[in-house]
């Protein structure tokens, strides 16, 4: 009886990415997009307030107490909704946590990112209840 | 070479100034009211048939009975609203701040910078609410 050689094989994993490489890497490209679109907003209600300002400066100055509150708020909407996307960014960051120590720091910064939203919104709908 | 770091650093120093800017203007419209407020004379006060009160009866604001003096304007909410205006691009600046210290804290592990930036924060955020709730409470 002739027995066939088996063949054996070996998979070769030395070639291969390891997976938490690729999603670290998905993370950080996820993670820095939602910064960029976080930045942005903040930069655009900055311009838009800026603009508004300059605008009011010819008005009496009762006036342009009344609408500096407006432009005020409308400039907090614009860091209330880019502090929603920087907690996303956060909560997404917390699955490659390196330590301990990392994620307590994370916490606080989400933490107080949670309670300053909590109290921009509060402004604001106590502005919408008054106007 | 220009990284995200520096446009952040670079957007950071243009809210400082447009922060500093918005209270100096603030001030100077004050400043402005309150000379204005300063220069308004009771017109009892001129002999206006002589010709040399004339001159200056032009330059200030003359009031000649109480019925016709303007209504007063409050300084502090005036002020409070300036700083709260400013202390919003401030609040700005230090969101901008925490999106590069959280980008250092996985890249570089923890450093002092970052409690820095933190006590920043909430140093900003606690006077912008001390202020906003002042405001209310005394309905100004």
């Amino acid at each position: 009886m002739i027995l066939s050689p088996q063949k054996v094989v070996i998979l070769d994993l030395n070639g291969l990415i390891p997976i938490e490489v690729i999603r670290s890497y998905y993370i950080d490209l996820i993670t820095f997009g939602i910064d960029i679109l976080a930045a942005s907003v903040i930069i655009i209600s900055v311009i838009m307030a800026v603009i508004s300002f300059l605008k009011i400066l010819k008005n009496p100055i009762k006036d342009q107490t009344m609408d500096k509150e407006s432009i005020r708020l409308r400039l907090a909407r614009g860091i209330l909704l880019a502090l929603d996307f920087e907690i996303g960014s956060d909560i997404i960051k917390t699955m490659q946590i390196p330590g301990i120590k990392e994620l307590l720091i994370l916490g606080v910064i989400v933490t107080i990112r949670i309670v300053l939203s909590w109290s921009l919104s509060k402004e604001i709908d106590r502005h919408n209840k008054m106007t | 070479m220009i990284t995200l770091e520096a446009i952040v650093l670079f957007l950071t120093y243009v809210l400082d100034i447009v922060a500093i800017s918005i209270i100096l203007i603030t001030m100077g419209q004050l400043i402005l009211l309150l000379l204005r407020r300063a220069l308004v004379v009771d017109s009892k006060k001129f002999p206006a048939s002589k010709s040399f009160f004339h001159v200056f009866m032009k330059q200030v604001n003359v009031i000649s009975n109480e019925s016709t003096s303007e209504p007063k304007i409050f300084i502090i909410p005036i002020l409070a609203n300036g700083l709260l205006f400013a202390l919003e691009f401030e609040c700005a600046n230090a969101v901008l701040r925490l999106i590069l210290v959280i980008s250092s804290l996985f890249r570089d592990g923890p450093n002092p910078d970052i409690y820095n930036t933190i006590i920043f924060f909430v140093g900003i955020f606690a006077i912008r609410m001390i202020t906003s709730f002042t405001l209310k409470k005394f309905d100004l």
